[in-house]
């Protein structure tokens, strides 16, 4: 009985490593992805293309000018001199962001100083800015950093002539506020998204090799010819899953060591027993998707399109790439059934927040049915469509 | 060249794809799913962000405060603790931020400044970036209200988003949609047609036969050259019934554009087809050249602004990178065939360029 299956399996990892071309295509070229686009995914915003229309033209509104363009975040593109000019560059693309600073800038500012006695003011200055829309997120982000800035200057500006009356700032404002980032001080987003670039990485092993080798031997014909050996479905079956399941394993600890070093990913206080555990029932959730999606394909076409298609709606749904808290109740409660999405959670937590283990012990839970049901569901679809 | 032999290819073809119904149900399902997870469930905003509330004294004020947290858009009060490691509490409450008030906070309202502690979760960059940077506008205005307090402003500053002043993400992800799978359903459905007949060895079938390559070409890149102007045409059309998504601009420039994208897309998997042996290599093959940099370099999720200089190169090969240009600036922009000429042109070049290194692989191989 073990002997067959062992034969069985030492089969597929000879045929697994005859096949070189697979290996270049679905290891060396993800890692290597991974580590060049790996620093493509922010969703921080640099290099804002900016332009400035001063209607003004008076010491404050050019020492504004001056504080915007020294940032280092914005890219200036020049003075413009009128604001239908300003709407030809954001039209063109020239410019993204357009800071408009009124006539008598200067004049409204000073009234809307406090008087040092009544403390009463006038409404203050209004600077717009116009904002090119296409990308929502990052216009929103990247008026937030305009917006920063000038309030910061409006702040000095005011403590500044306050101080020249003889008053102190601090008594005007009501907040002080002391923030930290904690476990990610540097604010990586390479740290956040690798993590859900190798569950990609191990879902195409174990789901899309299993799937590949069952339907290549069905295409070929040599399933038949398995089926007639002593050997039974569940060794043969088992004989098929066990080697990729144990490559998707592998495939996981080696990628994450070589990308985590690309990276600089701390590991300091890293579970590894819990990412193990987590990884061996994932890896169980992709290999049996592979199985189930061989019994209901035709070719290796239609498993790749298959697996692919539940891929792409796993990963979006998952909180990979967008804010899984964004998401309405109802699609939060429908992604309980996905194991990218407690996976993901599980190995974010595990490496990046230093989570012990038993903290995710509904994450663990789920994951465990999620795989247990696939792989029954597989073994029995397996078996009806073997006899 | 003998138009017959191109229009019985391309029947030949033809036949082949109807008579695999599942892949076309899911060529022609996936983008109907995904723009209805983008129009429905997907945001790229963030909103409800948990946050846990240290109180070593809770009263009325504090939980003035407690509510407004939890009444915000952008939060969703989980947890009010007496006290407590910041760190510890952002793992038990999976929480993104953890905000500490002193113990005598409703003493301090009187006499202010209130000092107010904030620890942000960076393991996710982009919410610690939101709520680090908003955090500090809503307590003021929250301190303001209750105290009365109120810090005088020099500037107040008015934003107004062009091109898209309801900020609807529709206008955001129908042009990103577009470019990412029209490349991945063109590449992929061609790069597998020639490595299929390899493998079943009936290319040499067609080798023997009176055939030129360039009437084969053509034959097999016709019916995914419909196959994909029928998914582009359906994107647009569920833009434009369910999220409302105008085209602005010139119609017939985005359609000349789109079959330029297309072409090149397919011209790409049959390049990759001539190369590899094996279909799942070129299926592979295929996805791998296609759906990473269409997603990641082509601006679509990611602002090409923002990439380092390095990546910012290798996101003008990425022909993705010019059909997004062309298509939010028709959808958008309704800007102008005259400011859209380099990347139609740059366009153009890829395609050409990679058709006949293709079709000159292909020559050389039958």
């Amino acid at each position: 009985m073990l002997r067959r299956l062992l034969a069985m399996i030492r089969k597929e990892f000879l045929q697994i490593r005859r096949d070189k071309q697979s290996t270049m295509m679905l290891f060396v070229l993800p890692i290597l992805q991974t580590m060049i686009l790996g620093y493509a995914m922010t969703r921080d915003v640099r290099n804002i293309s900016m332009g400035i229309l001063d209607l003004d033209r008076s010491p404050a509104s050019s020492s504004l000018s001056e504080r915007l363009i020294q940032n280092d975040r914005f890219v200036n593109q020049g003075h413009f001199q009128s604001m239908e000019e300003m709407r030809q560059a954001l039209l063109a693309g020239t410019i993204i962001l357009g800071v408009v600073i009124p006539r008598e800038f200067a004049l409204q500012i000073e009234g809307a100083t406090p008087d040092a006695v009544t403390m009463e003011s006038e409404s203050p200055a209004n600077i717009t800015l116009l904002v090119d829309g296409q990308d929502a997120a990052s216009a929103g982000t990247a008026a937030g950093y305009a917006g920063a800035i000038i309030g910061q200057w409006s702040l000095e500006t005011l403590r500044h002539e306050l101080l020249a009356q003889g008053m102190d700032m601090a008594s005007l404002s009501p907040l002080d506020l002391r923030d930290r980032i904690l476990n990610n001080p540097e604010l990586e987003y390479s740290w956040f998204m690798v993590p859900g670039m190798l569950i990609i990485l191990v879902t195409m092993t174990g789901a899309l090799l299993t799937s590949f080798s069952l339907v290549r031997e069905r295409e070929n014909g040599t399933l038949e010819q398995l089926l007639v050996t002593p050997v039974n479905p569940i060794q043969i079956l088992l004989g098929k899953a066990l080697p990729y399941w144990i490559l998707s394993q592998v495939t996981f600890f080696l990628s994450l060591g070589i990308v985590g070093w690309w990276y600089n990913i701390p590991f300091g206080r890293t579970d590894f027993l819990g990412l193990y555990i987590g990884i061996a029932f994932y890896a169980l959730t992709s290999v049996s998707l592979g199985i189930l999606v061989s019994t209901i394909v035709s070719s290796q076409q239609q498993a790749l399109f298959l697996i692919w298609f539940f891929l792409i709606f796993f990963i979006l749904t998952s909180g990979f790439m967008l804010p899984f808290e964004s998401m309405p109740n109802w699609m939060q409660n429908l992604t309980e059934f996905n194991a990218v999405r407690h996976f993901l959670y599980m190995v974010r937590a595990l490496i990046l927040r230093g989570a012990p283990p038993h903290t995710l012990l509904p994450e663990y839970l789920k994951l465990v049915v999620i795989a247990l049901i696939l792989f029954t569901t597989s073994v029995i679809m397996f078996r009806r469509k073997a006899s | 060249m003998n138009l017959r032999f191109i229009i019985a290819m391309a029947s030949k073809e033809f036949r082949h794809i109807l008579r695999d119904g599942q892949t076309l149900t899911i060529i022609l399902s996936l983008p109907v799913i995904m723009m209805f997870l983008f129009g429905y469930a997907l945001k790229s905003e963030i909103d409800n962000a948990r946050i846990v509330l240290i109180d070593p004294n809770p009263s009325p004020a504090s939980e003035r405060l407690a509510e407004a947290l939890d009444a915000s858009r952008l939060f969703s009060l989980v947890g009010v603790v007496p006290g407590g490691n910041p760190q510890e509490l952002l793992v038990e409450y999976r929480a993104s931020a953890i905000l500490q008030v002193e113990p005598g906070y409703a003493n301090n309202l009187q006499d202010p400044p209130v000092q107010i502690g904030a620890w942000f979760d960076g393991s996710d960059p982009a919410t610690a970036t939101t709520l680090r940077n908003s955090l500090p506008a809503f307590l003021r205005k929250h301190l303001s209200a209750i105290t009365g307090n109120k810090t005088p402003e020099l500037v107040s500053v008015n934003v107004r988003f062009l091109f898209n002043p309801e900020q609807k993400s529709a206008l955001f992800f129908v042009p990103g949609l577009m470019a990412s799978i029209l490349a991945m359903i063109c590449a992929l459905l061609t790069s597998v047609t020639v490595t299929k007949e390899k493998e079943s060895g009936t290319l040499a079938n067609l080798r023997i036969s009176r055939l030129h390559s360039k009437e084969i070409i053509i034959g097999k890149l016709l019916p995914y050259f419909v196959i994909g102007s029928v998914t582009g045409i359906f994107i647009l059309a569920i833009g434009r019934i369910a999220f409302n998504v105008p085209i602005n601009g010139s119609v017939g420039f985005l359609a000349t554009a789109t079959a330029i994208y297309i072409v090149t897309n397919l011209a790409i998997g049959l390049l990759i087809s001539t190369v590899v042996e094996k279909q799942q290599h070129a299926m592979l093959g295929a996805l791998g050249i296609t759906m990473m940099p269409t997603i990641m370099l082509s601006g679509f999720v990611f602002p090409i602004a923002s990439l380092p200089k390095i990546l910012q190169y290798l996101s003008e090969i990425v022909p993705a990178t010019w059909y997004l240009k062309i298509v939010r600036g028709v959808i958008l922009k309704a800007a102008e065939s005259s400011t859209l000429s380099t990347p139609i042109l740059v366009l153009s070049g890829m395609g050409f360029v990679l058709l006949i290194l293709a079709s000159r692989r292909f020559a050389k191989e039958k």
